[in-house]
């Protein structure tokens, strides 16, 4: 089976732990990182095939690690996924102009993120909990 | 007349008839001959006639064969057409058997498309109640649990205006321990100058608003924290994120952990660093 390596970003322990539940049985291989400098840091180090990035944590924000990692080479077509308690038009704007590939809402819809992770990655394998 | 000259006579005569006899036998003769010629040319006429005739018959035995081959190759069609008319009428039969089967597995397919969401939503709702039970209870430090409280009303259930209050020990009053997006002014406001919040808060009733509040000053959800019967405090939960349509049954479900784990986890770490304190002194 070919397994895809997804970069979790959350300060909250409660949202990783949520991510890592709802993508833990299917494909995936899970890295997490608790703020911006580390998510860009691993995603440097880790090469992953889709990033899950929260917006609002501390060190450094979501916005910022997105733009960081669209800059450097290697990670620059990584799908970047933004997670978000902000679903207004200008926060998602803000999510595109930084170069993220899509959104989704906290608090986070299950099917909702399967379907976009599958998506992004390809993958057929059913994804239960 | 003289002997002689009645042979002589005679002869003349006999020779006379001969002659016309001659005659007559050369005439039939040219009858018989113009007869055989006619007869010769009817058998030539019969001859071409016959071999018409047989090639007319060979014609019509052909034609006879061609048919008896048509006769028996249309028995063969015949039989075929039946033999295919019966395969269509059992593929007909199958065709509608295996429409009905379709229609069978496809609704048997919509109904497991069905449960697969439900089992799916139903799993995304456990891992909703095991995350958060888990939280509150990775830690007994008082700051990180309530946090987590803080971290559960944000993320799982979708408000970031929250407010937890605790009941101060020597005055019995409820006062604000932590916050997120609500300040003491704005719990003012909401307390209404006549206690509103703080009577609900003493009550120790689980208060759920499940189209969520629009207004600043309203609750969407109260929920006692409470130990023993005792009330020891309550999270507060004010409007929910703009794309949060009202709340779910999950978020009830929620709101019952909370009201059990967050009070105990609570009490449990304040116990914690009670005992830390008495290890100091």
């Amino acid at each position: 089976m070919n397994r895809k390596k997804i970069l979790l970003v959350d300060d909250s322990n409660t949202i990783l732990m949520m991510e890592k539940f709802i993508l833990k049985n299917g494909p995936y291989d899970l890295v997490t990182a608790s703020n911006g400098e580390e998510a860009v840091a691993k995603a440097k180090e880790q090469i992953p095939d889709l990033i899950l990035l929260d917006v609002i944590m501390p060190k450094m924000g979501g916005f910022d690690a997105c733009r960081l990692i669209r800059a450097h080479e290697a990670t620059s077509a990584i799908p970047i996924i933004m997670v978000t308690t902000r679903g207004e038009a200008a926060n998602v704007e803000s999510g595109w102009a930084n170069g993220c590939t899509d959104y989704v809402t906290k608090p986070i819809n299950t099917l909702e993120l399967l379907t976009k992770v599958r998506n992004y990655l390809g993958a057929t394998e059913e994804v239960t909990q | 007349m003289s002997a002689d000259d009645k042979n002589r006579s005679y002869i003349d005569v006999v020779r006379d008839e001969l002659q016309q006899y001659t005659h007559s036998l050369l005439r039939e003769n040219e009858k018989l001959r113009a007869m055989s010629t006619a007869l010769e040319s009817d058998k030539r006429r019969l001859e071409l006639e016959i071999i018409e005739a047989r090639a007319i018959l060979e014609q019509k035995e052909e034609l006879r064969t061609a048919l008896e081959s048509f006769n028996a190759a249309r028995g063969e069609l015949l039989t075929s057409l039946q033999q295919a008319k019966r395969e269509r009428d059992a593929a007909t039969q199958e065709l509608d058997r295996l429409r009905a089967k379709f229609d069978d597995v496809e609704h048997e397919n919509e109904k497991y498309v069905a449960q697969y969401h439900q089992i799916e939503h139903h799993s995304s709702n456990l891992s909703n109640l095991y995350v958060a039970s888990y939280q509150l209870h990775s830690s007994v430090d008082r700051r990180s649990i309530l946090d987590t409280i803080q971290e559960i009303v944000v993320n799982l259930i979708g408000s970031e205006e929250v407010a937890i209050l605790e009941t101060d020990r020597e005055t019995g009053d409820y006062k604000m321990v932590a916050s997120f997006g609500v300040d003491a002014a704005r719990l003012n406001r909401a307390n209404n100058g006549s206690a509103k919040i703080v009577k609900r808060v003493t009550a120790g009733e689980l208060y759920i608003n499940d189209s969520g509040s629009a207004a600043d000053d309203e609750l969407t959800a109260l929920v006692p924290l409470k130990i023993d019967g005792e009330v020891i405090g309550a999270i507060l939960v004010f409007r929910l994120l703009e794309h949060k349509q009202g709340l779910q049954p999950v978020d009830h479900e929620l709101f019952e952990l909370l009201a059990v784990h967050a009070s105990t986890a609570l009490y449990c770490a304040n116990l914690h660093e009670a005992s830390a304190l008495v290890a100091v002194k």
